[in-house]
This record gives C-alpha cells, structure tokens and sequence, in this order.
C-alpha cells in the first residue's frame, strides 16, 4: 500500500502538468456519448458491429490519447518507441516499483473517470435506462470499467517501451487489423451473433453476480499481469535517449 | 583502493556497433574522465553503468556491490546527468527540483539554490522555454544537489557559454572538496573540464577500450625538445614527431637519456597539450595526430 502511495504522489506531478487535458478530456467524453447513444435504440441494432469496434477503442487506447503529448507513448529513437517521461524518471532514483505503478495510477486517473463519466451520460441521453433496470446498467458499466483496467492497462505497461523495426511495426499493425476484422466479421457475419456489447448486456441480465465477481478478479489479475509484465519489459529495454 | 563502479568484462553490441570488453574500475575519491571521438561509446557505458542499456556480458557493480538487476540501494548513491533529456518536458524548473529532491534523500537545497543563483536560472520558466545553455545548467544543477558518493556526468558543460562553464567545474571542484570520497565520472570533449578536474583518463576508441592513464603521468611523458645543433639520425624512443629542430616524444624520459648519452642537449622541452596528447592516443598513425 506505501508503494502506491508513493506512486500516487509521483503520479500527481504528471497530473498537474496535464490539466489543460480536461478539455480533450471533455470533447471526447461529448463526442463517444453522441457516437455511442443511439445504441440502445432501433438503429442501435442495424450497427452492432461499428460498437463493438467503438467499445474496445473507448476502453482500451482511447484514455492513453487523453494524456499530454509528452508523456504518450511514442516514437523516441529510429526503432525504440515509449514514453520519454518514463524513461526521464527512470534517470533518477526512484524504486522501479514505485515509477510503475506511477504510470498505472496516472492511466487509471485518466481512464476511470472517463468511463465512469461515460456510462452516466450514456444513462442521461440514451434509451439506456427505458431498456434496462438501473442494477443491470450498473453491472454491464462495471464490466466494461474493469475491461478498461485488464485490457487498457497494456498502454501504461507499454510506457517502458517497445524496439520493434518499421517493417515488423507494419506487419504486425497489418495482422493486428486482420485479426480484429476477421474476428468480428466471423462474429457478426458467420455466426450472426449479436457482438460483444450486446453479449455484456445479456450478461449483466442474466448473471449479474457472476459478471461483477469476474469482470472485479479480471481487473486485478490485469494489473498485476501488467505490472509483472512492465517489470520484465524494462530489464530487458535500452534507453540510448 | 576504494571503487565507486567497476565494469567487469562488459560488452555490448548494438547494429554493427560493437563496446568493450570492458574491465575498468572508478576508484572512490577521484575525477575519471572517459574521453574518445564521436560515437566512441562514451555515453552508451554511462547509460550500462545506470542500467538503462543492458549489456550482453559483463557485470557492473557500484561501492563493491555487483548489480543483479533487482538491487536499487546504488541509486541514491548515485546521480547521472544525461546528455540530453529523453523527451519534452512540460515541467518549470521549480516543478522538477520538487520532483527531483523528493526522490534523493541526501539533496541539498543550499547548495542547489546557490547554483540557480550563479547560473541565473529562471526557475519559473517551463524547461523547454529555457535557452539549450540555461537547460544544461538546470541539469546540472538537479544532478549536484543530489548530494551522491558519485557523480555521473554525460558533456556536462557542452552548449554552456564560457563563464559558466568555469563556474561549472568549480561547482565541481568544491563539490569533491567536501568529502574525500566524492567521486566523479563524466564523458567529456572540454579539454579544459579534464585539465581542471581530471585525475584519471580512460580513453575510447570505436568501442574499444585504449586504457586508463593517470592524467599528469601520461602528460609527463609526452614532450616536444628544441634541439641545439643537429636533431640525431637515430630515431629517438617513443619519437612521435621530428621537425626543423623540434623532436616530440612520448617516451620522455627514456628520450632524455637518449640525447644526453649522445651528448645532444636541449634549449627547451614543452610538455605536449593535453588535447595533442589525447589525440595522439587516439590516432592509428602517430604523425597526423600532432599539431605543428
């Protein structure tokens, strides 16, 4: 518990930096509710495709683009991409335990707020809370917040950083994509199912205990996943910037 | 003999570039300077000492303790002043002291307010809105107040202007003159930063190691004789160089002998400068290395 204390206090000097990102914060949190809205409705379920892809967007890259351009991941050397702040507190002496979980704890600032806001005006401005009962809502919006914790958290893991040439970059961004698509046209197109929201909808009708319990023991087996994983990484990294 | 870091057969490769080995030790109490031409591996060995280059072979260990990769004790002991930052910072200068002492627990906020005092340093400027010069003095002013046994400097005076630099290294000078086990190791192209604080030399070369030397040792031996009357048809030991009346040598000593049982005298004998005596060591052929 101290070492995320400590990590919290690091955290909180991104934080500060980072207030101007309340605005992209906002028109992203406005433009997401708008997209997203009109999927309780009927035209909601001529797309269910398009939110699927919206949904794992929203949970799992989109509160990484929310940061200030300094501290995102990026490109920092001609075949090394991370956070350059990382890499900077990573110069001085502060525990590797504590500059890790710094990083989470500034994700989750961004990313669990976002959501959380998400999902309650999503409430307010779709038919949401005409369809289902406010319990149900409730679960379903905590399965996706904890999918933001266990999915999303790869992008904070991922601060340490990657070597990977342009080539491997491209193919590998290629696979990705073929991946996605092929996996959700076999869902929608072959199977005829009704996609991966309409599923944690269904889920959050029908076991919603269930759902809550795992989608909570997901979310932390994510982050010590994670954070095993952030751990590893960066012995294995050379930071030449 | 104390070491502050000891390299032991460290290697490292990177595309067709290759380092080491590597066998070196810095011994506590001292200013090792690592000097070589660009792209020699001065700053990749700085960045293997602070683990954030991870080398193919070889070990490094700090105060007698080797690094196992998990162990951090070494680092509040130590302070490393890279050459440039990573990446933008959107921080003023007030904001990354606050960040940087509360992380060093032996910083010394007298010693650091006395160093933005002399530099002027604007601290409630933004970092990136500071002049290339005034970053590097905030660098260097976040990295001493650390307080460390040892200080790691990566080309701590390059882009400063030339009243600064001096303030610099007497910062350094006085840093070392409070404790006898202070310890600097800094990669550097100043002539004049080795001159004034260098005991040792370790010199670079392509990613080889030419050796460590004691600094006024090794300039000792280098020496340029005017010679009275006719220069010897011999060649002279260590002869690096023979010009209208002029010999230099970087066997002094042995040369001295030489003339003398030849009975060949002198009217003056001038150590060789410095940067002479570097880029001496550090050119294949012995003859273009020497300034005329």
């Amino acid at each position: 518990m101290e070492t995320w204390k400590k990590a919290c206090s690091l955290a909180s000097f991104e934080l500060k930096a980072s207030w101007k990102s309340i605005f992209t914060f906002a028109i992203a949190l406005v433009v997401v509710v708008m997209l997203i809205a009109p999927i309780f409705s009927e035209m909601g379920q001529q797309l269910k495709f398009f939110y699927d892809l919206m949904f794992l967007m929203i949970f799992i890259v989109l509160p990484s683009w929310l940061r200030k351009k300094e501290f995102q991941y990026q490109k920092i050397g001609e075949e090394t991409w991370g956070a350059p702040y990382f890499i900077f507190l990573h110069q001085m002496a502060i525990p590797k335990e504590i500059l890790l979980k710094s990083r989470f704890v500034n994700y989750y600032c961004f990313a669990i707020p976002f959501h959380v806001l998400f999902f309650v005006l999503l409430f307010i401005f779709s038919e949401a809370r005409n369809a289902y009962s406010f319990g149900e809502y409730i679960v379903f919006s905590l399965i996706w917040i904890c999918f933001g914790i266990y999915a999303g958290s790869l992008m904070p893991a991922s601060d340490t950083g990657d070597v990977i040439s342009n080539l491997r970059l491209a193919i590998y961004t290629i696979l990705i994509l073929l991946g996605i698509g092929g996996l959700f046209f076999f869902i929608h197109f072959i199977l005829g199912a009704e996609g991966i929201v309409f599923w944690s909808l269904k889920a959050a009708k029908r076991w919603p205990l269930l759902a809550s319990v795992l989608s909570v023991l997901l979310a932390i087996a994510g982050v010590k996943y994670w954070l095993h994983y952030a751990a590893k990484n960066m012995q294995k990294i050379d930071y030449f910037k | 003999m104390n070491s502050a870091a000891a390299l032991k057969g460290v290697k490292k490769e990177i595309d067709d570039f290759r380092l080491g080995p590597i066998d070196l030790e810095i011994e506590a109490g001292f200013v090792t300077a690592l000097v070589g031409r660009n792209g020699a591996g001065k700053s990749t060995l700085l960045k293997i000492l602070m683990n954030l280059v991870k080398q193919n072979e070889g070990s490094v260990a700090f105060f007698g303790q080797t690094l196992d990769g998990e162990s951090e004790d070494w680092k509040t002991k130590v302070a490393y002043m890279p050459q440039s930052y990573p990446g933008p910072l959107p921080f003023t200068g007030q904001e990354l002291k606050k960040l940087t002492a509360n992380w060093h627990p032996h910083w010394d906020e007298q010693w650091f307010q006395q160093m933005v005092e002399h530099f002027q340093i604007p601290l409630e400027k933004k970092f990136e809105k500071l002049s290339q010069g005034v970053q590097q003095k905030l660098k260097f002013a976040l990295t001493v107040a650390r307080n460390p046994q040892l200080l790691i400097l990566d080309e701590p005076t390059s882009h400063v202007d030339i009243p600064s630099k001096k303030q610099m290294i007497d910062f350094l000078i006085d840093w070392l003159e409070q404790e006898d086990s202070r310890t600097i190791l800094l990669a550097t192209h100043q002539v004049e930063d080795i001159r004034k604080l260098a005991d040792y030399l370790v010199i670079l070369d392509d990613g080889g190691f030419l050796g460590k030397y004691d600094k006024d040792e090794l300039t000792a031996q280098y020496k340029r004789y005017w010679i009275e009357g006719n220069l010897p048809t011999a060649t002279v030991p260590g002869e690096l160089e023979r010009g209208k009346g002029v010999i230099a040598t970087k066997c002094a000593r042995q040369a001295e002998d030489f003339l003398r049982k030849r009975g060949i005298t002198w009217s003056s004998a001038v150590p060789l400068e410095l940067d002479e005596v570097i880029s001496i060591k550090l050119m294949k052929k012995k003859n273009t290395a020497l300034k005329s």
